[in-house]
């Protein structure tokens, strides 16, 4: 790009305009009046460009900051339809890294539930449940009963990226939540205490910053 | 920070991803989302400052990307200042349809982008590509900078900034003029796009 020939005496009237065009900030029958001259203009459409170039480079410098978690995804749907199968080459390495995260979570949940609870007399096979939300599983769920009570979470799923608070509902109502977590490229996992005991939780949930809830697991009994 | 082509884990450029996504493949559009979301959803929520609407705003910037990825040109700049001139146009209508105050004096933006103490370093966006930028932008005096960022990013015209600024309609335009011309010279030093 050039910017050395300056506009032409010709364009006088329009050189006091051309930052504003360039910027997006000239409107009405100044704007089309504007367009018009630029149709038949190179010097000034040259200096409109060059106004643009530091207009663009200014946008960059400004910060970038995480969207809500399931932006991509329905960003995505919204654009493609439905949800389809993700053809990603070697998109099982996600799942089955999720997958092993998860069985050590359970496991330490395990561990963790024997080792700290000599007050139990033994610890029960832990209660899995399916994460769903709308008819989609997008992970699992595991409960692990003892004193203290663990639960176990693993998410998959591609449209989702950034922090999840995570819940659980009890037998009387209440909701206990239990912290925040990170789901980077659509994984994620993670394991905390339940203070209650699981034996008193109904389900647990995912949400987002808003509080919407993203996905659900919940236990018959 | 600049979000660098292959952060995302691919190495594939903006403008393959952008054919990928011409010709409807919804991989290419999981790439390229995940590689200017940040910096879209940043650049809405700085103008806008309410998460909501900033959402809102940038769905529709990559909704227009998306649709639109056939007809990028790359001789008119960068795909990144491309999606960012889409969602500021966008962030800067829907603050005009809601007749809203775009600056908030607190928000980061401005409050870094005007302060006489900004220390390049600490523009979060700013690579190194952009660092003569950050430096022209620290060097202006405070009125021509604060004329510069209100017009460039917050989409203020000059009898906005004028009115804001209780200055003439003329001033306003000189100021931004004026500081723009500085930050051209540095912009013109960094070379092609």
């Amino acid at each position: 790009m050039t910017y050395s020939r300056p506009p032409g005496d010709e364009c006088s009237s329009y050189r006091s305009e051309l930052v504003e065009f360039a910027l997006g900030t000239l409107t009405g029958r100044d704007r089309a009046r504007m367009i018009e001259h630029l149709a038949t203009c190179g010097a000034c459409g040259d200096e409109v460009a060059s106004w643009s170039d530091v207009g663009d480079a200014l946008l960059v410098l400004t910060p970038a900051i995480e969207p809500p978690i399931g932006f991509e995804g329905r960003l995505l749907e919204r654009h493609f339809g439905a949800p389809r199968t993700l053809r990603r080459r070697h998109a099982w390495r996600p799942r089955l890294g999720a997958a092993l995260v998860a069985s050590v979570l359970v496991v330490l949940g395990l561990v963790l539930g024997s080792d700290l609870s000599e007050r139990t007399a033994r610890t029960s096979p832990p209660l899995s449940a399916r994460l769903t939300s709308q008819g989609r599983v997008l992970g699992q769920v595991f409960l692990t009963r003892g004193d203290p009570s663990w639960l176990s979470m693993s998410v998959d799923d591609r449209h989702w990226s950034g922090t999840a608070w995570c819940s659980v509902r009890l037998t009387n109502g209440r909701v206990e939540p239990l912290g925040r977590f990170s789901i980077v490229n659509g994984v994620g996992a993670w394991s905390a205490q339940i203070q209650a005991g699981a034996a008193r939780v109904t389900s647990a949930t995912i949400s987002d910053h808003y509080g919407d809830v993203l996905a659900t697991a919940t236990w018959s009994s | 920070m600049l979000r660098a082509r292959g952060d995302d884990g691919t190495s594939v450029s903006d403008e393959a991803l952008l054919s990928g996504i011409a010709a409807g493949d919804e991989q290419s559009a999981l790439v390229f989302v995940r590689r200017y979301q940040r910096r879209l959803f940043g650049l809405a929520q700085t103008i806008l400052g309410e998460r909501g609407l900033a959402e809102d705003v940038a769905q529709e910037a990559f909704m227009r990307i998306l649709r639109h990825a056939a007809v990028f040109d790359p001789r008119r700049g960068s795909v990144l200042s491309w999606a960012l001139t889409i969602t500021r146009n966008l962030a800067i209508d829907s603050l005009r349809a809601r007749r809203a105050t775009p600056t908030d004096p607190d928000s980061w933006i401005f409050t870094n982008l005007i302060s006489d103490t900004m220390d390049p370093s600490d523009a979060v966006a700013a690579s190194d590509a952009y660092s003569p930028v950050v430096r022209a932008l620290a060097l202006l005096p405070e009125d021509q900078r604060r004329a510069v960022v209100l017009a460039t990013i917050y989409g203020r015209t000059a009898a906005e900034i004028a009115l804001a600024e209780s200055i003439p309609v003329g001033t306003a335009k000189s100021r931004i003029r004026l500081g723009l011309a500085k930050l051209r010279a540095s912009v013109t030093v960094m070379g092609p796009r």
